[in-house]
């Protein structure tokens, strides 16, 4: 009896669930309006379902469900998901849906975690759930979810990368620094791109020589490093911002790598440079033998030395992406705020740690999804945007932050545990 | 005879894929030696393990000092007075000889203090008793490995241990060493307690111990005081079956030399000479740490050459890295899968493909549809059971997982084909499988180099026999010429010979 009425909720909840979401999705289309609209538009829509309301029943019905999209939306995924949960729990003898839910809580576990903070924050603010939003949000995230893709390389191998903040900052001077020296050479832009690709490559290479040929710990060599290279970073600025004036020849067409957007200026160029740089690596890590050969070494290096892998070269490749990646985004921070300063990207590497982390790549190595490290960047970006449009203070955002990312390890060392 | 003090009662175990104990029993007599045999794999440990509950095991009963027990862990049942010392001693290494013994247990004076006084006389009392009167503050990284042990003891000995177990305890020690360990062992055995003595030196047993209690693939095979045995019905215990049954071997008319090793020497060997065919499989015995695993190594390119020449399939052959040395034709498997024959993490078909990725790729990039095409081969081939290829190879039996390892050294085409314990801990049935896949290779003109710690696997699929012993070639044996006698007396008189000065 219990049993049944559980049941018989659970598919209510999921109809409810499902049913909300379409109604809103109607309700948008009605309006001639796609379903993400902006926080005027969403305003000016209240008010006239508010005037409207004596007036019709169906057609402020509908308008209410349009203005507010968001909050319905987010309410109908949560009932959704809910009903799911209360389905897979009273169905707990079948397999079918005991995998469904494994695979929801380990596997797919970022993109529920992701949904669901897109459900939530959806309901805490307005604008939110907006395009002008969302474009802002991936915009914010673009330079460190490319440190964490690289950082993801380290820790796949059960290492670590911590000097990428400071790689950063002194790649991204580098660039400033050409450019500034060449003031009427146009194609000074170009040096500079290079010149940050060709260190944040070098210094990979350095760190992968002293972790893979000379046996030392991640930890250590990229601690080293990072000292190293913020040090090189106060030296070439002399501790003060090198600024890119627009006078310099080279400076507007650098900027465009952090401040341009195409498609009528809804996507922002370091949108498609962290897009590119996902594919890539994704490539990389899921077509290639060397994709294969890091997770074979982050899952068992003796292993993989007498399977005939060349552990060490591949170890130092693997560094070098991380320190190459650094590179990429010491150009896009640079670029967006048009000056490279002594103190550029530091803490970084942390957030870069937590996106992976947050992704569910095991520190461990040998186990994660790259894709899922910019799910992590996703969420700790949205995490940032909420707590700034709810006007949060700084200060808060950090502990609110270092509270997810205990949360996320957590969830990481249960599921290890259960296995 | 006195009643028994620790009696273990048709212990049932079981781990996926293994049976692992299937009613074993173990009766231990206070002052008296009980020995405990098998061969490797037999259940020894595991009995042990399940004795102090780091294992449940899944029936069977306990009775210590005459009631049931279920101990959750080493420590709880020393405390209750049943004291194991592993092979790998359990001490910190820098720290003191009676802040070892005290370990947890400190003596405390006044508020707290620690009473080092006190803990170090109890010390020096407890090291007479076992005849090693050495300074209680001397650091154990500085003893000896039977002065470790005697510290071992002393700690049991301070825990008032009625039950002292005793795994391999001489395998690390030199002769003259043995000799004052025996002396300890009568000694705890004149003061009642009780001693089970795990070994694989048969001839110790006859030495020291009362009674033997003989285990074979897991299964109880009898406990009989040492008097009424002789080193032949014994051995005959361990053995038990014939060898046809156990092992299909299957005699190849042996084609060209695939494999020549001359004069191959190294910091772990020394002049190693010899020839392996197509369509044979030589067998390389000898005890742990005679330098079988260092050859196979060698050979492989993970330790440097220092002299000799090796010719394969006609070529002459160097590795510099096992790469190096897969690309000539040569594959080793290695003796521990769990730690360094699988990538646990990775499903079945990355671990088949994982040596020979480039076969199945173009300028780097994989092909999938070639890889599931030559994995689904494999699986069927080998007769591999996993639900899927995607499945993940740490969810799969011993079994399965070995026959993983060896499709991922057949896809490199091997010519040379390196065994290392290949049926280590696994099943009956399926070491019988690997057998088979062994003659299936050698019909296909794999030489194949088979190194095995246990016995009856080396005479029983062996069409040579390499007898190793301090990195040296020791002999070589044809089938029909050896035997189990003829292959220790082999190890055993050249050890003597080389004590000669």
């Amino acid at each position: 009896m219990k049993k049944i009425a559980t049941l018989v909720l659970a598919l209510v909840l999921l109809a409810a669930g499902v049913g909300l979401i379409g109604a809103t999705v109607a309700a948008s289309r009605a309006f001639g309006n796609s379903l993400i609209v902006d926080g005027a538009t969403r305003q000016a829509a209240l008010e006239t379902a508010q005037a409207a309301l004596p007036a019709s029943g169906w057609e402020s019905a509908r308008l209410t469900l349009y203005a507010h999209s968001y909050l319905f939306l987010a309410g109908g995924l949560i009932l959704a998901l809910l009903g799911i949960w209360l389905y897979a729990r009273f169905n707990r003898q079948s397999a079918a849906s005991q995998k469904v839910v494994k695979a929801l809580l380990t596997d797919y576990r970022p993109i529920l975690i992701l949904l669901l903070v897109t459900a939530v924050f959806s309901c805490l603010h307005a604008r939110f759930f907006t395009l002008g939003n969302f474009t802002n949000i991936l915009k914010q995230v673009s330079h460190y979810a490319v440190l964490a893709a690289g950082v993801y390389f380290a820790i796949l191998l059960g290492g670590i990368d911590i000097s990428v903040g400071s790689v950063l900052a002194f790649s991204g001077a580098m660039a400033a620094f050409i450019i500034q020296s060449m003031p009427d050479n146009p194609w000074s832009a170009l040096w500079a791109v290079l010149a940050a690709l060709v260190i944040g490559a070098a210094s990979g290479v350095m760190n992968g020589f002293f972790i893979a040929r000379c046996g030392l710990q991640p930890m250590i060599v990229t601690l080293a490093a990072m000292s190293i290279f913020r040090g090189a970073t106060l030296v070439l600025t002399s501790g003060a911002a090198i600024p890119l004036s627009k006078k310099l020849a080279g400076a507007s067409s650098f900027i465009a790598f952090g401040q341009q957007s195409v498609l009528d200026g809804y996507l922002p160029v370091p949108i498609i440079l962290m897009a590119v740089v996902y594919a890539v690596v994704y490539y990389f890590l899921n077509q290639t033998s060397f994709g294969r050969h890091m997770y074979a070494i982050g899952g068992n290096e003796e292993a993989s030395l007498l399977s005939g892998i060349h552990v060490v070269r591949t170890k130092i490749l693997a560094y070098t992406a991380s320190g190459l990646l650094a590179g990429v985004a010491g150009i896009i921070v640079t670029a967006r705020v048009a000056s490279a300063t002594p103190t550029a990207g530091e803490g970084y590497e942390m957030d870069a740690i937590a996106a992976v982390v947050i992704g569910g790549t095991s520190l461990r190595g040998g186990e994660g999804k790259v894709l899922y490290t910019l799910i992590g960047a996703l969420i700790i970006g949205m995490l940032n945007n909420i707590l700034n449009l709810t006007n949060v203070s700084a200060y808060y955002q950090t502990i609110v932050k270092g509270i997810v990312i205990l949360l996320a390890v957590l969830l990481d060392a249960r599921s290890a545990g259960k296995k | 005879m006195a009643e028994a003090i620790l009696t273990l009662r048709d212990i049932q175990k079981s781990f996926p894929g293994v049976h692992a104990l299937k009613g074993v029993s173990l009766n231990v007599y206070p002052g008296e030696v009980m020995a405990l045999l098998g061969e490797n794999g037999a259940g020894k440990s595991t009995l042990m393990k399940v004795l102090t509950g780091v294992y449940q095991r899944d029936s069977g009963e306990i009775v210590f000092k005459g009631r049931p027990v279920a101990y959750r862990g080493a420590r709880q049942a020393q405390e209750d007075g049943l004291a194991i010392i592993h092979q790998e001693l359990n001490l910190v290494p820098k720290m003191r000889i009676y802040e070892n013994i005290f370990l947890g247990r400190e003596l405390k004076g006044k508020g707290g203090r620690l009473d080092k006084r006190a803990m170090m006389e109890k010390t020096r009392q407890l090291l007479e008793r076992v005849r090693m009167p050495l300074d209680p503050r001397a650091q154990v990284k500085d003893l000896s490995i039977a002065q470790q042990q005697m510290v071992e003891i002393a700690k049991a000995l301070l825990l008032n241990a009625q039950v002292i177990v005793m795994d391999e305890p001489t395998d690390a020690l030199p002769d003259e060493e043995v000799d004052s360990l025996f002396a300890v062992i009568r000694g705890l055995r004149s003061e009642g307690k009780g001693i089970v003595y795990i070994t694989h030196r048969l001839k110790e047993v006859f030495e020291i111990c009362d009674r033997a209690t003989v285990l074979r693939d897991g299964s109880f095979i009898g406990e009989t005081p040492v008097k009424e045995l002789t080193m032949d019905s014994l051995i005959g215990m361990m053995v038990g079956r014939t060898l046809d049954q156990q092992f299909p071997y299957q005699a190849v008319q042996p084609g060209e030399e695939v494999l020549r090793v001359e004069g191959l020497s190294n910091a772990h060997i020394h002049d190693v000479t010899f020839s392996l065919r197509r369509g044979e499989v030589v067998g390389c015995a000898g005890l742990v740490g005679a330098g079988r695993t260092e050859l196979a190594c060698t050979l492989y390119g993970l330790y440097p050459w220092e002299k000799g020449q090796v010719t394969l399939a006609g070529k002459p052959y160097r590795a510099d890295n096992p790469s190096h040395a897969i690309s000539q034709g040569l594959y080793y498997m290695t003796e521990d899968r769990k730690r360094n024959g699988l990538v646990m993490l990775m499903d079945v078909a990355g671990n088949i493909t994982l040596s020979s990725l480039c076969a199945i790729s173009r300028r780097g990039k994989l092909n999938k549809g070639k890889e599931k095409q030559v994995v689904r081969d494999y699986i069927q081939k080998m007769n591999i059971k996993t639900p899927s290829m995607t499945q993940r190879v740490r969810n799969l039996s011993g079994g399965n997982q070995q026959k993983i390892v060896l499709s991922k050294a057949l896809m490199t085409e091997p010519d040379v084909l390196i065994l290392d314990e290949p049926t280590r801990g696994i099943d009956v049935g399926a070491k019988k499988e690997i057998y088979l896949l062994i003659n299936q290779l050698k019909a296909r003109g794999k030489g194949i180099l088979m190194i095995s710690s246990e016995m009856p696997e080396i005479l029983g699929m062996s069409d040579r026999v390499l007898v190793l012993e301090g990195g040296r070639l020791k002999g070589e044996l044809s089938r029909r010429e050896a035997t189990q006698e003829k292959i220790m007396s082999l190890i055993v008189d050249e050890k003597t010979e080389g004590e000669r000065p």
